[in-house]
């Protein structure tokens, strides 16, 4: 009851109000918390002495009056931790804001100046993992064809190569077996593992499903996520399978499957993405140009299939999404000269998934930036070229000569080594930002951002 | 260094590098940036130096029209040949004299005819940035262009919002994005007083045509007009407003209007109104208005083109159709914000 009433109060609200709603998601790793957390503060800081914010008109031409955080109308949706974020980001040892393990949401209250009088603008701002976004195709798949296209990954680069690898495992179970909840749990755990290994690589793997596997939410430890992909399907007819007596391993696992899809993923899908207008997805394309050429495959592969939930129809619902930004994260990681080149190559990488849903009416745009600036572009000493200095890991100082960027995806081998033998630097956020001080925290593009998803808004 | 064949960029490769004692400092984010407003509403062009003629062509000119003055009473051809039969270095001395003051005098006179913030110096800005908007990759060389911006509005009323706007761009633009951000901050102020002060002389144009009974009243009352909003125009851009400037301007314009067989039009459509044989004279003289006007707007689109000194699209600043002059009348920006899709980029 009180579901369909927050439910009734925001549809008033969506409609009565000058207000929009932004989805906000990426691949895992993409910096989602962070941007959110700029995102917020560059808004709230407009006037900050340091504030950063040309492109956004409404900024520049002091007609932001007050700013003012509010929960979502949904009272199932946890408020967006801006407060932690922030403080975190402000103390002695500033650390990244958390990531994002569950959906959240925050209204942003804009009060526009307009002439005499003031009006109100609403920002709707929804987070989710990313993960959650793969699992979409399986809607379209039996139990039986997922199985079938795990089983293909296993078998292939990069994931054939993972210690953990459970394809051995999982291809001796035999679907017509009488299914035993303990050596079900024990495979479910294995291919868990599997699955965690893949993301706490460096660079993490993009296609991973389940999705909830590894970001449950509010379902950890639920009935609904005990099965695994049963690998010894294939070769099986459908047919055959579904002969299979009730309580048999393939019977009581596609049972769990059906379950998750019409529970989970399109209960999520239904509730979360529908009111959604403007979509961002973060990619870090950076981290993923060191995997080399398969775990970029793997990434267009998640793309493509995170691009698909925006051509999503149910009988209910069909996706609200009139426009897409795909941002290039990070790019403070690198020198200015190569900002353009992350965008163009994150354009090739998208490409496909553009392509796919061209006639969907969804504006596409795509942007390199760094929500959080955390590197500054100094002279060589030796050399006449310049070179990053920022915050390593340990909070110490470094100095690094970044690598050119292609603007496209690599195609030779020669290309492909120039990422080989090395890793990023994990850099920490900058010291100085301090909220007691009314600063707003530096950035790389933002304001273009800002100004592209809630310019028309403020106008 | 090694410079890449394929895209110009300096060939790097990753390396993590020494940190020496002193870099060992920490950073912090700055405390304040300068920042930015795009209203431009303070800038008061009244205090644009009006003066015709330049102090320096003043004082020189005048000083040759003494000597020439002088010189004449005494004549002096005919003195330094008679000083030069008495002593070789007397009338030598009048004749370097003499040479070395035309000299400087010519020069002043030369300076002042081709003038400083003229319509050549806008062109030569535009071809600037023009070249740079075509670039296929992002660049980091703007630095030339902000600086020949940079010596046009010096000493104009324009220099602190100019400086203002060039001196808070973030250490990341690159060049494309530095002109959109000038065009945002600085120009589209300027195109906003631009559009009003079109508007208000066409509209005036076009009401003292309208209420003229006299034909050939209609086409001095048009040029007066003309010549004031082209002046006006001009100012706000940052043309110094100098005889030879205005002239220079009017010229421009004129040529440019030529071309695009404005003048002929508009002066055949005043003819054809006249002529037609069932209007009354009140609906002959409003369309005769409303075409003096049209046509005002359309010579302002041509002076804001000539004396913008950046121009938004490849060839052209702003629209030069009969529908664009209208549409400035009726309200239209003469210059639309850019919508840029970094996936078309």
């Amino acid at each position: 009851m009180a579901n369909l009433f927050d439910t009734i109060k925001q549809t008033i609200n969506r409609s009565w109000d000058d207000r929009i709603c932004i989805g906000v998601t990426g691949l895992s790793q993409s910096g989602k918390s962070t941007f959110i957390t700029s995102f917020i503060n560059q808004i709230q800081k407009h006037d900050a002495k340091n504030a950063r914010l040309r492109e956004f008109v409404a900024a520049t031409n002091h007609r932001i009056h007050a700013v003012k955080l509010l929960p979502l109308e949904d009272r199932a949706l946890p408020l967006f931790d801006y407060t932690r974020a922030i403080n975190g980001l402000s103390g002695d040892t500033p650390r990244w804001p958390d990531s994002t393990s569950d959906i959240s949401g925050v209204l942003i209250q804009i009060e526009l100046k307009d002439g005499r009088k003031t009006k109100k603008v609403y920002v709707e701002v929804r987070d989710y993992p990313g993960e959650w976004l793969v699992d979409l195709p399986m809607r379209e798949q039996s139990f039986a064809q997922w199985s079938e296209f795990i089983q293909r990954q296993l078998s292939e680069e990069p994931r054939r190569s993972f210690a953990s690898n459970p394809l051995a495992a999982l291809s001796a179970v035999n679907p017509f077996d009488e299914y035993n909840d303990l050596a079900a749990k024990k495979l479910k755990y294995a291919y868990c593992e599997f699955l965690r290994d893949c993301k706490a690589h460096s660079p993490s793997l993009s296609l991973l499903q389940p999705g909830r596997f590894l970001q449950p939410g509010a379902y950890n430890g639920h009935q609904m996520l005990d099965f695994y992909p049963l690998l010894s399907c294939v070769g099986f007819d459908e047919k055959a399978l579904k002969r299979a007596p009730d309580n048999s391993v393939y019977k009581v696992l596609e049972k769990r499957y059906s379950q998750y899809k019409s529970e989970l993923i399109e209960t999520f899908f239904d509730d979360f993405i529908s009111p959604v207008e403007k979509q961002v997805v973060l990619v870090d394309v950076l981290n993923v140009l060191n995997g080399g050429k398969h775990y970029v495959d793997d990434m267009i592969n998640a793309l493509d299939m995170i691009g698909a939930s925006f051509r999503y129809k149910s009988r209910f619902f069909s996706s609200n999404i009139k426009e897409v930004m795909y941002i290039g994260t990070k790019a403070d990681h690198v020198l200015k000269e190569e900002h353009d080149h992350i965008r163009d190559l994150l354009s090739d990488i998208v490409s496909r998934s553009i392509e796919n849903i061209k006639d969907h009416k969804v504006a596409f745009t795509s942007e390199a930036i760094a929500a959080i600036r955390c590197s500054q572009e100094v002279a060589d000493v030796d050399r006449p070229i310049n070179v990053l200095k920022a915050h390593g890991d340990d909070g110490s100082v470094i100095k690094y000569e970044p690598p050119q960027i292609p603007d496209h995806i690599p195609s030779s081998t020669r290309e492909w080594l120039a990422f080989d033998g090395w890793r990023w630097p994990k850099l920490t956020p900058p010291k100085g930002v301090r909220v007691a001080r009314d600063q707003a925290i530096q950035h790389i593009h933002m304001d273009y951002v800002i100004q592209k998803l809630i310019g028309d808004l403020c106008k | 260094m090694q410079i890449d064949a394929n895209d110009g960029r300096t060939l790097r490769s990753f390396q993590m590098l020494e940190v020496s004692e002193e870099e060992k400092k920490e950073f912090v984010q700055p405390d304040s940036i300068e920042s930015v407003s795009s209203t431009q509403d303070t800038l008061d062009l009244s205090t644009f130096n009006s003066e015709l003629i330049s102090k320096k062509a003043k004082y020189a000119l005048g000083s040759l029209a003494i000597v020439l003055a002088i010189l004449f009473l005494v004549d002096l051809v005919l003195s330094i040949y008679e000083l030069w039969q008495i002593h070789w270095l007397i009338g030598g001395s009048l004749l370097v004299g003499v040479t070395a003051l035309s000299f400087f005098t010519l020069s002043a006179v030369r300076e002042w005819l081709t003038g400083k913030n003229g319509v050549e110096l806008v062109y030569e800005l535009q071809e600037k940035a023009r070249v740079i908007r075509e670039r296929d990759k992002a660049s980091f060389e703007t630095a030339e262009l902000f600086e020949a911006l940079r010596a046009y509005y010096t000493g104009t009323p324009h220099e602190s919002a100019f400086e203002e706007v060039v001196d808070g761009f973030p250490d990341y633009l690159n060049d494309k994005r530095r002109i959109e951000q000038f065009e945002a901050h600085f120009l589209e102020p300027l195109d906003r007083r631009v559009e009003a002060i079109i508007r208000r002389h066409s509209y005036q144009t076009g009401l003292s045509v309208a209420a003229s009974p006299l034909p050939f009243l209609d086409v001095l009352l048009t040029v007066w007009r003309s010549a004031i909003m082209i002046n006006e125009i001009a100012k706000t851009y940052g043309v110094k407003p100098t005889l030879a400037n205005r002239v220079r301007v009017l010229v421009k314009v004129g040529r440019t209007a030529a071309l695009a067989g404005l003048s002929q039009g508009a002066i055949d459509k005043l003819i054809d109104l006249n002529q037609i044989p069932f209007a009354g004279r009140a609906l002959a003289s409003t369309l005769q208005g409303l075409g003096a006007g049209v046509a005002t707007a359309r010579i302002g689109i041509y002076c804001a083109s000539t004396t913008r000194p950046i121009c938004s699209e490849d060839d052209k600043c702003f629209g030069s159709k009969l529908t664009d002059s209208i549409g400035i009348l009726l309200g239209k920006k003469i210059i639309k914000a850019k919508e840029d899709d970094g996936l078309s980029a």
